[in-house]
């Protein structure tokens, strides 16, 4: 179980990081929730994680502004960091990948976009 | 996947704020209800029903406009949230009755206010009462400042944010909002003060007032969260209204400098630095005070740090201050010695504009300074033969 790759889901709506965390745990990972952009810092500081999960709006610290302090962290410049939103707004996709968002997920899930982003992530 | 307490839970926290803004006038509130908002389209989405969230959306939409000061708050915003609230309200009982998804909408009820979401504010906006020009709460202090920086021809902006209790004080003062406005002007005050906000209810907006050379266009590069322009920057001006060039000349070589510098100056103001640090400090101050330069001409070796260096934090400044556009960026022409092109070929990962080898052939700055001064200039000055 000590084995099993850890995941941190950030986003402040219970609805969206409990699905996550139920698709995420049968998938065999191990999922830390973080409510804000703020929380989500700490532990990425703290932790080590195989990849991000965050959503974009939030109070505190937003998830564009989360995304680019987590890749100023010298152990995430190569850790995927998925951004989850309900706009598909291609100015901010563009924003998320400038700053070094792996991919950008437009919600609500499903299991086809999930198995896309899986393929993507090659794991 | 409908979860009725969730969706009751959320149509409350509107019920509450809509009737605030309604009551008090304060539009700073407007956040809540986006947040709220957005939390019920998406949960709706998850939830299946498409035709619910796609009104919410419009009404997402319409309060987004709000909260960046597009359009005013109108008592045909509260028709539309009250409409909504009443659509959720329905959608809810039909899933819970097991009836079929949504009926249809009365026309009414679907459409967004037109008049606020779409059109242009028919009246101006009047400010909430107590509320300035600059924003509600403010001292007299942080008044004084902004009509000090908009009278020197600064921009002054306002990003109001939303906060949920419980951050400390360092976390606080050290989030990348604050960081951001440091790096991209100068803060000069926000409100309410963190002892207020650490004492006052569970989620609040929060407004930090600001000044900058930025136009809202390369402060949005950066910055997310709502931003209110209360004065447009004078000095931060698109780079075509400039009345001269500005170039700077960072050589060790005298010869060389003084050679540039004599050709130069017929085509802009020229300044020269003979260290890699003393060229970065005039190119910062420059910068950060709304002067900039178009051109550097870089020797790659200099006395105290690699021209190398010196390009890449010219570069990085820039994406800081979210100068992106290489139509407005400054134009760096890096220069060596014949004996050094590898030097140049290690340089070209940090994008420079163009480079030479010494000894320098003139002709290609000069053209160089033609293509910048149709670009850049009020009206191009004819070039001298």
């Amino acid at each position: 179980m000590a084995d099993r790759p850890k995941v941190l889901v950030v986003d402040d709506t219970p609805f969206h990081s409990n699905f996550l965390k139920m698709y995420l745990t049968t998938k065999g990972y191990q999922v830390t929730v973080a409510t804000d952009g703020v929380q989500g810092l700490a532990a990425a500081k703290s932790e080590s994680y195989a990849f991000v999960f965050s959503d974009i709006e939030m109070p505190n610290m937003n998830g564009i502004e989360m995304l680019r302090s987590i890749k100023r962290l010298p152990a995430y410049a190569a850790t995927p960091v998925i951004m989850l939103s309900t706009l598909d707004d291609a100015a901010m996709k563009q924003k998320a990948d400038s700053f070094g968002a792996f991919h950008y997920m437009v919600k609500p899930f499903n299991s086809a976009k999930m198995d896309e982003l899986f393929a993507k992530l090659k794991v | 996947m409908l979860d009725p307490g969730h969706f009751e839970d959320l149509l409350d926290n509107l019920e509450r704020d809509v009737l605030a803004i309604d009551r008090t006038g304060d539009t700073g509130i407007v956040h809540l209800l986006f947040r709220t908002i957005h939390n019920l389209k998406s949960s709706s989405a998850q939830a299946g029903l498409s035709a619910l969230a796609g009104d919410l959306h419009s009404l997402e939409d319409t309060m987004d406009r709000v909260r960046r000061g597009k359009v005013p708050w109108t008592p045909a915003c509260y028709d539309q949230v009250t409409r909504v609230i009443d659509q959720v309200r329905l959608a809810i009982q039909s899933e819970n009755l097991g009836a079929d998804p949504l009926p249809p909408a009365e026309p009414a009820a679907v459409e967004p206010a037109p008049e606020a979401a779409m059109a242009p504010a028919p009246v101006p906006e009047a400010p909430a009462p107590g509320a300035g020009r600059w924003g509600r709460g403010f001292s007299q202090e942080a008044i004084a400042a902004c009509q000090l920086a908009e009278a020197v021809g600064l921009g002054v902006y306002r990003i109001e944010k939303l906060f949920s209790k419980g951050l400390d004080e360092d976390t606080f003062l050290s989030l990348p909002v604050l960081e951001d406005i440091r790096e991209l002007g100068k803060l000069i005050a926000f409100h309410p003060s963190w002892q207020a906000y650490s004492e006052g209810p569970e989620e609040q907006v929060v407004s930090f007032l600001f000044t900058s050379p930025r136009t809202e266009t390369e402060l949005a590069c950066i910055l997310f969260d709502p931003l209110l322009v209360l004065a447009e920057p004078r000095t931060g001006q698109p780079a075509r209204r400039k009345e001269r060039l500005r170039i700077l000349i960072i050589e060790d070589d005298q010869t060389t400098a003084h050679l540039m510098q004599y050709i130069l100056r017929q085509h802009g103001e020229v300044v020269v630095c003979a260290t890699a640090m003393e060229g970065l400090a005039c190119f910062h101050e420059a910068l950060d005070g709304g002067d900039r330069f178009d051109m550097v001409l870089l020797d790659l070796v200099l006395p105290d740090l690699h021209g190398d260096g010196v390009l890449m934090e010219i570069r990085e400044h820039e994406f800081r201050l979210g100068i992106l556009d290489a139509g407005a960026r400054c134009q760096v022409i890096i220069s060596t010695a014949n004996g050094n092109v590898d030097q140049i070929m290690l340089s070209l990962q940090h994008d420079p504009d163009g480079y030479l080898i010494k000894p320098v052939n003139f002709d290609l700055i000069i053209e160089k300074v033609a293509d910048l001064k149709a670009q850049r200039l009020v009206a191009p000055e004819p070039d001298r033969p």
